[in-house]
């Protein structure tokens, strides 16, 4: 297929092309602008850390480095279990979350080979989202040396509630805009696909191909304006008449 | 006896200085040219299915051929749904049927237009049994009686593929123009319109790719040249 034969494709198909984009960019629209809430994430940073001491001295080995690494993937569960979340609820009833909402909210992440932990949770209010993240922090590291027996866990950062925040889900004009190009591409990919599938005739290519004949003739379809009789100076022409057949009266 | 007000949408009647009509103006060329060796004299049109635009097709090539001067007889040979009656509007009380069953003389039947040099003979009363009319010897007969009036005659005729009508008429054709509807007329409906007529020996001339969409420069622009519009 040649290029020109492309652009034929898409020019034929031109109508559906536009049709699927401003549907799709439409819809998008409509949903980013009217029923989509901003989301905002607040985020607090945990350590596990644990040493021992040799004459007074904190030492750390390679080998409580790595138990420290391993406890984290515990304690990832051990803060979506019941036993804290259900601690949170009760100590901090001002959030007026359940167990399984603030659950639902909560984003418990860790770098590879990194002792430290991000506990994020994300709500329609910033302030909120801060407010979760500090309550699960404090609770969690309350309630680790009880669980673990053993006191590892340090709060590095809080997250903070007065802090000014922007969304963290994309903006509806990166949505609209992002539509635009995917059903852009998708359409256009569509409509090849129709082109391949087709399987009748359109053209002389065809017809000799197919047919293995010559083509006499190709007849456009009759347009109303060319059904109208033409007329020359007011003067209404016979059928197979020349240009001058006014003239001649 | 002359009909006023027919033709209502014969392009190459009503505007014969339009890229359409030198269409087919360029048809009749090709035709004249597809066969040096043998004088084209008795044409039809087929097609695989209905609304391909054969009626529209090969009434408009009688048209061009009045046009060039030869007298032409354009006979509806399609006995099941005739349409050419409705074209012309002329009635279909007598037609190709009615001299075949010999209820009826020829001259009764061909019928003038409002254009020179064409007359119409339309269907007649539908009759049960059209293929085996069709293949007649009477048939054979009224077409030589024919030939000796007329310049040209042009059939039209029913889809290949629904009935066998007009593999029968092609038999009595010295050539056959296949009309494709472009871009609605799957390839494999085609090759076997094509074997069909091949199968009974019919001589296909080509092909008319029909409802060809237009480029804007079409080449047929030089047609207006001068006119007065």
């Amino acid at each position: 297929m040649e290029l020109k034969q492309y652009m034929r494709v898409i020019r034929k198909r031109l109508l559906l092309i536009s049709s699927i984009v401003v549907i799709v960019s439409a819809l998008v629209g409509v949903k980013g602008f009217m029923f989509t809430q901003d989301v905002y994430q607040s985020t607090a940073k945990l350590i596990v850390s644990q040493s021992f001491k040799v004459n007074g001295t904190e030492i750390m080995d390679w080998s409580n480095v790595q138990t420290n690494l391993l406890l984290i993937s515990s304690y990832k569960e051990i803060i979506y279990s019941s036993a804290i979340l259900n601690k949170v609820v009760t100590e901090f009833p001002e959030l007026n979350e359940t167990p399984a909402n603030i659950a639902s909210k909560l984003v418990i992440s860790s770098a590879n080979d990194s002792q430290v932990m991000n506990i994020s949770a994300v709500d329609t209010t910033y302030k909120h989202a801060a407010e979760i993240v500090n309550a699960v922090s404090k609770v969690f590291k309350e309630e680790i040396p009880k669980i673990m027996k053993v006191d590892n866990v340090t709060i590095l950062s809080e997250a903070d509630s007065n802090a000014i925040a922007s969304p963290i889900n994309s903006s509806p004009i990166v949505s609209v805009l992002l539509a635009f190009i995917v059903s852009l591409m998708l359409a256009v990919g569509l409509v090849f696909l129709l082109d391949y599938l087709d399987d009748t005739i359109k053209s002389e290519e065809d017809v000799n191909s197919v047919l293995d004949l010559p083509m006499l003739s190709y007849i456009s379809r009759i347009s109303r304006s060319e059904l109208k009789t033409r007329k020359s100076r007011g003067v209404q022409q016979k059928a197979g008449e020349g240009a001058y057949a006014a003239a001649k009266q | 006896m002359r009909q006023q007000n027919s033709e209502n949408n014969l392009v190459t009647v009503l505007n014969p200085k339009s890229p359409i009509s030198e269409s087919y103006r360029s048809l009749r060329t090709n035709i004249q040219y597809a066969s040096v060796d043998q004088h084209i004299k008795v044409l039809m049109v087929a097609s695989a299915k209905s609304g391909e635009g054969k009626t529209t097709t090969i009434t408009n090539l009688a048209v061009t051929y009045a046009q060039e001067g030869k007298k032409v007889l354009l006979i509806d040979g399609d006995l099941r749904k005739p349409s050419l009656h409705h074209l012309f509007q002329l009635s279909n009380r007598i037609g190709l049927t009615s001299v075949l069953f010999n209820q009826q003389l020829l001259p009764e039947v061909i019928r003038d237009t409002t254009v020179d040099n064409l007359s119409v003979m339309t269907s007649g009363p539908i009759p049960p049994n059209p293929s085996e009319i069709l293949g007649s010897n009477r048939m054979q007969y009224l077409l030589e009686e024919l030939k000796e009036t007329f310049d040209v005659i042009l059939f039209d005729t029913p889809p290949v593929l629904a009935v066998t009508d007009s593999l029968v008429i092609s038999s009595y054709c010295d050539g056959v123009v296949l009309v494709i509807l472009a871009g609605k007329m799957k390839k494999s409906l085609v090759q076997k319109t094509k074997a069909s007529l091949e199968h009974v020996q019919a001589k296909i001339l080509g092909v008319v790719l029909n409802n060809n969409t237009r480029s804007k420069s079409n080449g047929h622009t030089y047609y207006y040249y001068g006119s007065n519009e």
